[in-house]
């Protein structure tokens, strides 16, 4: 028995771009979506701040107000942030205009638009990886898949969604072009808080002379604590190594006496951080979404935010493309690349605000 | 009419099964047997784990035999009952801490426990007595009978002990096994569940204070009566260990090998071979008995470690049956290869074991066997490489002078084939402190007589005043319950985790560590403890497709034995998970073909780990490492709630069956394609 199954939308990726993808196909149009996700849906997920604007995004994806609960957005985080002086100072009057902002929930949230997605008859492949993606002369996708147990199985699809984060694996195997801005690298723990302590909940970030750090409460007793450098920085320091990092750790002014309640086990996580931005308009019926198409520094809270604003957009130039319209890709790219230009304007803003150390190599290259 | 109870030393070995048993092998290196729930022999083992991969207790069966090697079972004429005790318990906790060759009264009285300082296990214990774990003796007899060694069923009097009932980590030890009777009323004995615990965190191979494990020893009596009112009392012993993982691969130099050499130069065993303190140079060896197993085990090592060197000694690279004179050079030239003794205590100008390599103007080659001897680890009594015990460097001696013969049909030597197996498949040597038993073995001084412990005091002492937790039985008189297994690591898991291999230097003979913490002084050499029995290269062995989506591993290749288990405590909770080592070509003649088997993969996540991620450089990316652990450790930190696990299962269901659907509807045409457009 071969195992092939058919679709108008193939969405790789199950985070908040492809899941909004999905939704907005769902609900203007009656393509067909199926999505896969290479994750068992279990990793643990940093919660991100968004503003007010996310609601009428949701909105927009069919998602009314009743559908959430007070379990997906977290209230009363303050956010506060030695940036530009060793004073702590509420953050917001650094980075933002917006005047309420949210922390969201990432594990139920992720889970509600997963949810609702499957309700609305879309099919999710949780634990399955691409294996190749061919393209044929009518320009549909074949894709060979690999199930973590049930084995392979083939999806052909006449649009092709990239919403696999930054690592934009299936625009990398496609060989599209992108441009990255910065080797901005996330290195961190998670960190459990000892059941008989009570630790606030709020977002701590500290400039320091290599980066930054960022500390903040999640659900269940947990925290993250990540810093951020230029990978060239993290290499030559050996961050990876727990002596390293907890060296560098001691040498803060506020973030060692947040996280004293916690400990930790083993040894530093590495993520990439970097902002890019991709150029998907040398393939046809294909589009990347979220950080696949635009990654932003995490500064900038732009992530989750721009994640679903441009899942909605890329569906909306998938489904006018089917109606047979035209240049509704190249239109979409154009947006994005606007979009980017206001980010690179507004992130060198951000940095420059720091002066502190303005010889060190990671703030030289931000000024 | 004289019985004798065989085997004379018994080996059972832990499992944590609560189902299924199994019991020794009968050879050495030969397979367990499967057994029903009262031991009776079902015949050659099928899986050493039982349906739910929990490994089975073997059980060691105890025979009486006659002068004339006939069975005496219930079922014989004129036996009206056999009635079986037995008395075992764990001493670990009350010992001394493991300082590798202090206290081995062997190099004289001047390296005793005392003469070192070598500290307890426990130190601040205020009575040492309730140290130990002595359940008392439990008594059986009839058919199909069974009696366990916990609480409910201590003798009346007996000043049984037991440790604590809670334990920080690990599993409190509430019982150390059970007795059974088969069907014709032979004894079987088996050993504890695997379970181990304590308060303070293991940091060491020699395990810490306030753990405790299951492992035991001790005595086992008899007392056949016959019709006619006449008895006959016997005795033996009964050791227990941990499962012998690789049950076909056989130490070079194994327990009974230990047991023969003590015999052949104490106890008279062989006046042809040795007398009066000397070995008869005139004695004729027979190749088939006496030097084939040796070269055969060496070259078994490859199985369950990197050991090439003893690979490529043992290719037959000429006739090794060949006793003639034209073929003296040859054997004179391998015999070259095998490492001599170190004196006992060494003296410093003649250290043979401290050699590893034997060299030939710039050529250079390990000497035999390549294996760590029995103190690698510290500085005080050093005995760096693995050399044969005395007897087998005397009977490779004679072969090489060609005093021997090729008969396939030799003579045995004057011990009972099932005394020489149960010890056979213990390690022998090295003893840092081993697996089973340790270098107290090698003390003649514990011995009644070749292959039989000397039992210090009885049963209605022991009921009156315990047994002791301080005597040195090395110091004379005998042993007690416990005693056999007091030096091993508490819990042995400790050991077991940490000793497969060595880094051992080999230029310096008077130091094997140095600086602070101390560390193997390079240059050092990659040596083995003792693979038969921890193997720690293994050939993966899963050949189906569903298999290998649990192993994550093709067939074929050569993965780390333990990989997944990453820290003590994890070996204290999955030992059971670690897998078996099957010889899959064992009904035909001469290729083996030893794999892994009945390894718990389910248990362990496989990951592979872009060098990026610990470079932090994305072009690393394309190179991963593959890494196995047990996610359950890192369940609090790193993972969602349980609804992630619902969802995704939820979602495949759906899935899965909607691409079923699709495939009965329509086959895959011809093209490979449905595009029609």
């Amino acid at each position: 028995m071969q195992h092939f199954f058919e679709t108008h939308v193939l969405i790789v990726g199950g985070g908040p771009a492809g899941t909004s993808a999905a939704l907005s196909l769902l609900k203007y149009s009656n393509l067909k979506v199926v999505i896969v996700e290479e994750t068992n849906l279990e990793t643990i997920k940093i919660g991100e701040q968004v503003n007010s604007s996310i609601f009428d995004l949701l909105e927009y994806m069919g998602i009314e107000k009743d559908n959430l609960s007070p379990d997906h957005f977290i209230q009363g985080y303050s956010n506060i942030a030695a940036w530009g002086s060793d004073k702590m100072v509420v953050r917001d009057s650094i980075f933002n205009t917006e005047s309420e902002n949210f922390q969201l929930n990432r594990e139920e949230f992720d889970y509600l638009l997963l949810e609702k997605v499957a309700t609305r008859g879309a099919v999710i492949f949780p634990r399955t990886k691409c294996l190749n993606f061919e393209q044929d002369d009518n320009n549909y996708w074949t894709v060979k898949l690999k199930h973590a147990t049930k084995g392979n199985f083939t999806v052909q699809a006449k649009y092709l969604i990239d919403a696999t984060g930054r690592s934009g694996s299936v625009g990398r195997k496609l060989g599209i072009e992108s441009k990255r801005y910065d080797e901005l690298t996330a290195i961190g723990k998670f960190l459990q808080v000892k059941a008989s302590q009570q630790v606030k909940q709020d977002i701590l970030i500290e400039a320091v002379e290599d980066g930054w750090w960022y500390c903040a409460t999640l659900p269940n007793q947990k925290m993250t604590l990540t810093f951020f450098s230029d990978a060239a920085i993290i290499r030559k320091k050996r961050l990876e190594k727990i002596e390293n990092w907890n060296d560098m750790l001691s040498k803060t002014k506020y973030i060692k006496h947040k996280i004293a309640p916690a400990e930790s086990q083993g040894k530093p996580w590495v993520r990439n951080a970097f902002s890019q931005i991709s150029n998907v308009l040398s393939k046809n019926n294909f589009v990347a979404v979220g950080d696949a198409i635009a990654s932003f520094d995490p500064i900038s809270s732009m992530g989750i935010g721009f994640a679903i604003n441009s899942a909605c957009n890329a569906a909306k130039a998938i489904i006018d493309a089917d109606l047979g319209h035209e240049r509704t890709f190249a239109n979409y790219q154009e947006n994005i690349n606007a979009i980017y230009r206001q980010y690179i304007e507004t992130k060198a803003f951000f940095y420059k605000k720091e002066q502190r150390w303005h010889e060190a190599p990671f703030w030289q290259y931000r000024l | 009419m004289n019985l004798s109870i065989h085997p004379s030393v018994g080996v059972a070995r832990l499992g944590n099964s609560t189902t299924d048993i199994c019991l020794s092998p009968t050879t050495i290196g030969g397979l367990p047997f499967d057994a029903d729930s009262n031991g009776n022999s079902q015949g050659p083992i099928t899986d050493f784990k039982d349906a739910k991969g929990l490994i089975k207790r073997q059980g060691q069966p105890f025979t009486i035999l006659t002068d004339y090697g006939e069975e005496i079972t219930l079922d014989s004429p004129g036996v009206q009952s056999i009635e079986w005790t037995v008395h075992l318990a764990n001493k670990k906790a009350a010992w001394y801490q493991y300082s590798e060759l202090k206290g081995n009264l062997l190099y004289g009285p001047q390296n005793s426990y005392k003469s070192w300082d070598v500290p307890f296990r426990n130190p601040d214990a205020q009575d040492r007595s309730k140290l130990i774990i002595d359940p008392g003796p439990r008594s059986i007899s009839g058919r199909a009978n069974s009696i366990g060694f916990d609480k409910n069923n201590v003798p009346a009097g007996y000043p049984a002990q037991y440790p604590p009932d809670h334990v920080h980590y690990g599993v409190p030890v509430t019982t150390l096994g059970d007795l059974l009777t088969d069907n014709a009323g032979r004894l079987i004995v088996l050993g504890g569940f695997g379970n181990a615990g304590g308060d303070l965190p293991l940091t060491s191979y020699g395990g810490s204070s306030t753990w405790h494990d299951d492992i035991s020893d001790g005595a086992v009596y008899c007392t056949v009566t016959f019709n006619d009112g006449s008895s006959s009392y016997l005795t033996a012993w009964v050791v227990v260990g941990s499962p012998d993982f690789a049950p076909e691969i056989v130490n070079i130099s194994n327990l009974s090998d230990t047991m023969f050499d003590v015999a052949i130069r104490n106890f008279n065993l062989v006046p042809g071979m040795y007398s009066n303190g000397y070995y008869n140079a005139n004695y004729v060896a027979n190749f088939q008995r006496d030097i084939l197993p040796i070269i055969n085990r060496i070259g078994r090592y490859q199985w369950v470690s990197n050991v090439q060197s003893m690979m490529a000694f043992t290719s037959n690279i000429f006739d090794f049956t060949d006793n003639s004179q034209a073929n003296w050079q040859n054997r004179q030239n391998y015999f070259s290869y095998f490492r001599q003794n170190d004196d006992q205590p060494p003296s410093p100008t003649y250290l043979p074991q401290e050699q590893l390599l034997k060299e030939n103007g710039p050529d250079i080659f390990p000497m035999m066997p390549m294996n760590s001897g029995s103190n690698s680890v510290s500085n005080i009594n050093i005995m760096k490489f693995l050399a044969l015990d005395q007897t087998q460097l005397f009977l490779m001696q004679q072969w090489a002078n060609g005093n021997f013969v090729n008969d396939p049909n030799y003579e045995q030597y004057p011990i009972n084939p099932m005394d020489t197996a149960s010890v056979g498949n213990c390690v022998g040597l090295p003893m840092c402190p081993g697996i089973e038993v340790t270098w107290s073995l090698q003390n003649p001084i514990i011995y009644a007589a070749p292959y039989q412990i000397l039992q210090y005091g009885n049963e209605s002492t022991y009921a009156t005043s315990g047994l002791t937790p301080s005597r040195d039985e090395c110091e004379g008189g005998g042993c007690e319950p416990g005693d056999l297994t007091k030096r091993m690591a508490c819990p042995w898991q400790a050991d077991f985790f940490q000793c497969t291999i060595q880094l051992i230097n080999f230029t310096d003979p008077s130091v094997n560590k140095a600086g602070s913490p101390a560390a193997p002084l390079p240059p050092t050499y990659y040596a083995y403890w003792w693979p038969p029995q921890s193997p720690w290269d293994v050939l993966v062995g899963e050949f189906t497709a569903e298999g290998q989506q649990a192993t994550n591993v093709p067939a074929g290749q050569q993965m780390n034995y333990a990989r997944g288990i990453n820290s003590f405590t994890q070996m204290v909770q999955y030992w059971y998970a670690l897998g078996f080592i099957r010889d899959k070509n064992s009904h035909s003649t001469g290729f083996p073909f030893f794999v892994e088997t009945e390894r718990n993969n389910e248990i362990f996540t496989y990951d592979n780990v872009p060098v990026s991620q610990i470079s932090g450089n994305t072009e690393d990316q394309e190179t991963s490492i593959p890494v196995f652990y047990i996610e359950e450790q890192a369940h609090v930190i790193t993972q969602r709630s349980n609804k992630g696990r619902l969802l995704m299962e939820h979602l495949e269901e759906v899935g899965f069956k909607k691409i079923e659907l699709a495939a009965e509807r329509m086959p895959l045409p011809r093209s490979g394609t449905r595009n029609r457009r």
